[in-house]
């Protein structure tokens, strides 16, 4: 029994970036579960390539080895055979959240990184208990300045309120145990960071976490998490409202919510289960999912690498990371990005319109699209839809085709082709997912 | 390990400020209403148009639509707030420093200001001693001080304190709106924005149901800021994606119905970022928002942040700065403000919190409780509000006390500058507190400019009407290029509020910042194309002006480039029924020390005066007696140092004017209007180094005189740069200029006013002006340097045929005359 083709476009926009009709016509054919299965497939992720320039701490040029690290990331984005290792990357970047900004250290920040591409579809709890030790995330929530004489709340707190329970499922005297457990826990001196565990600096003595009473040690806080039969229901609640959120639509029902969860729980949270268990549910292919999401700027800059051709060298997606609001590697604050509306503002679309004059000028220079401006605008718009692997709606062909006509009239060919693509990077058709 | 292995230092400041921004998050409520306006302006929205607009139509649509948002300009008593957040929390401490408090020394150490620094305010607290503008602002009487700011149960968390702050709310909880948010939402439906932020997301306080806040960069160039044709169509289309609902989805249409909202902005915003703003943190910003109210789109709240306020260490190197930033954004942002919105801005400078009494151990101080905030507003109750906290028996970790609660600010704002109603914005009553003297604008209506009448001389002894160096006429900054300041010349200086057709003065640029001109206009009328003095920076530089005034007695100065402070002296007014009319002569010498005529031949020394007889000297044509004033054409020769003359009537007490300005070695011609005193005489006073002076009679105002003053809108009759008048020019051969029947000025006139400037000379050279068909005098109205514009007021009789002669000394230059009055 075969799929309907709007659906795998659908999963393979909410999976990955871009749906290209190649891929769309190869799983159509298939049932719906071999579908996601598809998708689900990682085994052939190509090996993690990061450049040589990212291996070394450059107090100079930190921010130079940033920009090789973004542009690396979004050509892999846009070139990867499964590309929804990169969006749990995404996910959890914006999930277990360091900022760039604070850390500037390249080794550390890339080790994050492949902690969490090797562990994005896995098991939450081992991601957790790495992301905690990670020298990156040491930094970053100051535990590694967290010490018996000089507890420091920070890490403790998100731990519990952003990264794994949410507000109310814990108390202060839970946020200071924590804290106490993971005193010590601290990183060695630059150049080269690692891990350090400094026990003249942990408290050893008795602490009251979750109403038990013991000497608790940092990582056995997130043991606890995960094996406590009050909290685990809690998390499973928790990470199915955000991975539902991340790949379907905002504010879901209970029903959603414990089918998810209750797939989490089934599998010891294992992520590609959850994510099995979200594909598969029947108001994932609804219209209110379909319509539901605002393509994040980093997914609408993979569109427009993927789907021109050009390379993240080429097109400079990090001039304009900034304005549009989102760099992947640096999140505004500890809470990650917020969904949808968040993208949606008049100053960021002004970094998406000039991201978008970028592409066309490049991508035009490049000779895509060469000779468009010679036929006539359904043409054009075909061809539009099918670089972009969009449906324009009425309204926006329309527009599209009243500037065709105006512009051959008015300036003939010139520069068509470049404000053309302009244009149609900026409908509403490439900024919905 | 130490925060500096870090590549940079933590920046919890940021991380508080970014989850305190909020983006839109409902797409139906975002833009459904500007869409759906949108969609009514558009193509197919079903508006109904008049037959006239129909006819406009085909021309309008789509590309030449206004694209502007649709806010109504600010009325006259709608008070603007500018919002200023110190991120990080101010100490408030060294801000307002308690100079006398042996406690803040102990606590502090070496962080303290000591006392000898301090600006003080009274016998116990004073301002930190890089705050010396908002000093100045205080004691003109337009700052409230509010101490010991803060609230009950501080948190000391950036995050929380700025969420509490920024909420102003009695109901606290997680905050999903802020205070001036929840103001706006009462505001009418009209979809317009009322608020902005110096930046890219909207903060919560500007944060309501209804979104009436948006974020504006500091940087021209915004996408829909294009105006060729191409550009045109990509904005005609880019609106079209929301020409009718794509059936797509609540996101997708608020994509397009963005994308269309984002072209308004840009087209409104910038053509005021085209002029590039000054480098700095928060000088740009100022700068904006000046140039936000002056250019009257609507808005009531601009907003703005910065810092870092967060001196945990090195906090002399930091707090300090701040202040100093802080000190120059409010100067530029007066002077980049027009006067006509001076008694309807207010500034608001608040932060989340103070800091710790006691220094720590890295030079720096930590989150506190309660610190200062700033009311500054032309209508502020200046002075100190609340009370300073007691520093009495703190320990470590003791902060601050607050005295008074930052929504009773807030109330004190609302109810008197914003006109709402504090209880409903905040959700409980916070009285107490009245930061203002009156509310915005004008206490009264501005009367109507006077009618354009014939009138009589009135002679006035000079008076001061504008210094904007030291608060005479209201303004206390400079002016920046392109800003309208206002001279106050009714009801002032001796000048009455009613019958008045004219006034006279000398106004003079000071301390220019670059080679510029001022252009001089009656308020409520266009900007003319004239100038009415010329410089060059650094140069002090006056002209005479006799003008009408107009709206509220008021008359406009501008400048095209740089800064500069501007003084007014009023020597006199014509009034619609008098004695005093106007007798032209042909020029005749009164002084010059040079040769003895007038005054003995000698210089006239560092403070020196002299007394000039100025009636009945034989030959002059000046009566001997029934003379109200005397026009003067006064030279300076061979200044040995850079000084100034004041001119005024013998016998009266010399007043703080000038009548010239001049360099050391300098000659320098201007025309003076002085008033007659005691035996027929006027005194001249020269303040440093010592002087020659020259005087020639050009008329009199007198008893039984025939001349009655007209005034004109500046018309220029003469332009060798573009041959109106005449063409190429004026070399050394005399040039014979027909004034009567031309730019306004009858047949019948008897004497021109007009303002001559010459520019781009070759050569130092002057110039002369004189009636036609009588001999050329030997004192020029204008001297001049290669490459330099100077411009200078001449009173002259008009010659046969009603014409004037004028005569350039060397070289060749260009020439303008623009006739701003006449005798008749």
């Amino acid at each position: 029994m075969s799929s309907n083709p709007e659906d795998v476009a659908h999963l393979l926009r909410r999976a990955g970036f871009v749906a290209p009709p190649a891929r769309v016509a190869a799983l159509a054919p298939l049932d719906w579960p071999a579908v996601v299965e598809a998708v689900l497939d990682t085994s052939a992720a190509p090996t993690e390539d990061h450049p040589a320039a990212l291996a070394t701490f450059d107090g100079g040029d930190s921010w130079k080895q940033h920009i090789v690290h973004l542009q690396w990331w979004f050509d892999r984005c846009a070139s990867t055979p499964t590309p929804l290792v990169e969006k749990m990357l995404l996910f959890w970047h914006g999930h277990f959240v360091v900022q760039w900004t604070k850390v500037y250290h390249m080794p550390v920040m890339r080790e994050l990184s492949s902690t969490y591409r090797a562990g994005g579809l896995g098991r939450i709890e081992p991601l957790a208990q790495s992301m905690a030790v990670a020298p990156a995330m040491l930094w970053y929530l100051d535990n590694a300045q967290n010490t018996k004489r000089s507890p420091n709340l920070n890490f403790a707190r998100e731990l519990m309120e952003l990264f794994l329970l949410g507000v109310g499922n814990y108390t202060e005297d839970d946020v200071l145990a924590a804290a106490r457990a993971w005193t010590g826990h601290s990183t060695t001196e630059p150049p080269a960071v690692s891990y350090a565990f400094r026990s003249d600096q942990h408290d050893a003595d008795l602490k009251t976490y979750f109403g038990t009473t013991r000497a608790w040690d940092g990582p056995e806080i997130i043991t606890e998490i995960f094996a406590n039969p009050t909290k685990r229901p809690v998390v499973a609640r928790y990470f199915a409202r955000k991975l539902w959120e991340f790949f379907a639509y905002q504010n879901p029902g209970a029903p959603v919510l414990d089918a998810i969860a209750a797939a989490l729980l089934a599998s010891d949270f294992e992520i590609r289960s959850a994510l099995r268990a979200i594909f598969n549910h029947s108001e994932f292919r609804s219209t209110t999912a379909k319509q539901g999401l605002v393509r994040s700027p980093a997914e609408f800059v993979v569109t427009a690498l993927a789907s021109t051709g050009l390379s993240a060298a080429e097109a400079h997606p990090e001039w304009l990371l900034d304005m549009m609001g989102q760099d992947p590697f640096d999140p505004p604050n500890v809470s990650g990005w917020r969904p949808n509306g968040y993208w949606v503002n008049t100053s960021a679309f002004n970094g998406r319109a000039m991201f978008a004059q970028n592409i066309g000028w490049y991508a035009t220079q490049k000779g895509v699209w060469a000779g468009i401006e010679s036929g006539t605008a359904a043409a054009a718009i075909a061809t539009a839809e099918a670089t972009f692997a969009v449906s324009f709606s009425a309204t926006t062909r329309a527009a599209l085709t009243t500037w065709f006509d105006r512009q051959r009239v008015s300036d003939g060919q010139w520069n068509m082709r470049q404000n053309f693509m302009t244009l149609v990077l900026l409908a509403p058709e490439l900024h919905t997912a | 390990m130490s925060g500096s292995t870090y590549g940079r230092p933590a920046d919890e400041v940021g991380v508080a400020l970014a989850r305190l921004s909020q983006r839109d998050d409902d797409p139906s409520g975002m833009n459904r209403r500007r869409f759906l306006q949108a969609m009514a302006i558009g193509l197919g929205g079903g508006a109904v148009l008049s037959a006239a607009d129909a006819a406009l139509l085909p021309a309008l649509l789509p590309s030449q639509l206004r694209e502007a948002w649709s806010a109504p300009p600010v009325a006259a008593h709608e008070g603007i707030l500018v919002t200023v957040f110190a991120f990080g929390g101010n100490d408030g401490l060294n801000t307002l420093v308690p100079y006398t408090d042996a406690n803040y020394y102990g606590y502090r150490g070496g962080l303290a200001v000591p006392p000898d620094q301090v600006l003080a305010l009274n016998g116990s607290v004073g301002l930190h001693p890089n705050l010396r503008y908002l000093k100045q602002l205080y004691d003109d009487g337009r700052v409230a001080v509010v101490q010991g700011v803060g609230y009950p149960s501080p948190n000391l968390s950036h995050f929380s304190s700025m969420a509490t702050w920024m909420q102003g709310s009695a109901a606290g909880g997680i905050p999903t709106d802020g205070w001036i948010g929840r103001w706006l939402d009462g505001f009418p439906t009209d979809d317009a924005f009322r608020a902005v932020t110096i930046g890219t997301s909207v903060p919560l306080h500007l944060v309501g149901a209804a979104r009436r806040a948006t974020g504006i960069p500091q940087e021209a160039g915004m996408f829909g800021s294009g105006t060729d044709a191409q550009d045109r169509r990509l904005f005609d289309a880019v609106r079209e994606f929301s020409a009718a609902s794509s059936g797509r989805g609540a996101w997708h249409d608020a994509w397009a119905g963005t994308a269309r909202t984002q072209l308004q902005v840009a087209a409104t915003i910038d053509p005021i970022l085209q002029r590039p703003l000054p480098e700095g943190s928060l000088l740009p910003k100022m700068v904006l928002a000046a140039r936000l109210v002056n250019a009257n789109l609507g808005l009531r709240v601009i907003d703005m942040g910065w810092g870092d306020f967060d001196s945990h260490s090195g906090q002399p190197a930091m707090h300090p700065v701040r202040m100093a930033e802080f000190d120059a954004g409010l100067k530029a942002f007066f002077t980049n403000l027009d006067d006509a919105y001076r008694s309807r801005v207010s500034i608001l400078f608040v932060s989340e919190f103070g800091r710790t009494p006691w220094a720590n151990g890295s030079s720096g101080t930590d989150h506190g409780a309660a610190s200062v905030s700033f009311l500054v507003s032309p209508q502020a109750a200046g002075g100190l509000h609340g009370q300073y906290p007691s520093l009495a028996n703190k320990n470590r970790w003791d902060n601050l006390d607050h005295q008074v609660d930052f929504r009773q600010m807030y109330a004190s704002v609302l109810s008197t500058w914003l006109g709402a109603d504090p209880a409903t914005v905040l959700g409980g009553a916070y009285g107490g507190l009245s930061l203002f003297a009156s509310g915005p604008g004008p206490e009264l209506p501005e009367a109507p400019a006077p009618l354009n009448l014939p009138g009589d001389f009135v002679a006035l002894s000079p008076v001061r009407v504008l210094d904007t160096r030291n608060n005479i006429g209201g303004r206390r900054a400079p002016l920046a290029a392109s800003v309208v300041a206002e001279i106050p010349t009714m009801g002032v200086g001796g000048v009455p509020t009613s019958g008045v057709t004219a006034v006279a003065l000398n106004v003079t640029a000071v301390n220019p910042t670059a080679d510029s001109y001022f252009t001089i206009w009656p308020k409520g009328e266009g900007m003319p194309l004239a100038s009415s003095l010329n410089w060059r920076a650094g140069e002090t530089v006056p002209n005479l002006v006799v003008m009408k005034p107009g709206v509220g007695g008021k008359i406009n100065v501008w400048t095209e480039s740089g800064e500069v402070d501007a003084i007014a002296d009023v020597v006199g007014y014509f009034r619609d029924s008098g004695d005093n009319r106007l007798l032209p002569l042909s020029p005749r010498r009164l002084l010059d020390t040079r040769n003895g005529i007038g005054a003995p031949g000698q210089k006239v020394g560092p403070g020196q005066s002299i007394d000039v007889t100025v009636t009945g000297v034989p030959g002059s044509g000046v009566p001997a007696s029934g003379v109200d004033a005397v026009v003067l054409n006064i030279t300076v020769d061979q200044p040995t140092e850079g000084s100034y003359l004041t001119v005024w009537p013998t016998g009266e007490g010399r007043p703080n004017a000038s009548s010239l300005n001049y360099r050391a070695d300098q000659a320098v011609p201007n025309l003076v209007i002085a008033k007659v005193g005691a035996g027929g005489q006027v005194s001249m006073f020269n303040a440093f180094g010592s002087v020659n002076l020259i005087a020639d009679v050009v008329g009199c105002f007198a008893a039984g005189a025939l001349g009655r003053h007209q005034s004109l809108s500046p018309t220029r009759i003469l332009d060798t740069r573009s041959g109106v008048g005449r063409t190429g020019r004026l070399a050394t051969q005399p040039f014979s200029l027909g004034v009567a029947g031309v730019g306004g000025v009858p047949g019948d006139a008897t004497s021109v006013v007009m303002n001559v400037t010459v520019a781009d000379p070759d050569t130092g050279s002057y110039l002369s002006v004189w009636p036609t068909g009588e001999a050329m005098p030997t004192v020029s109205s204008l001297n001049y340097e290669p490459g330099v514009n100077v411009a200078n007021l001449v009173i002259v009789k008009l010659g046969a045929g009603g014409a004037v002669d004028l005569a350039n000394a060397r070289g060749s230059t260009n020439l303008i005359a623009d006739v701003v009055g006449y005798f008749s």
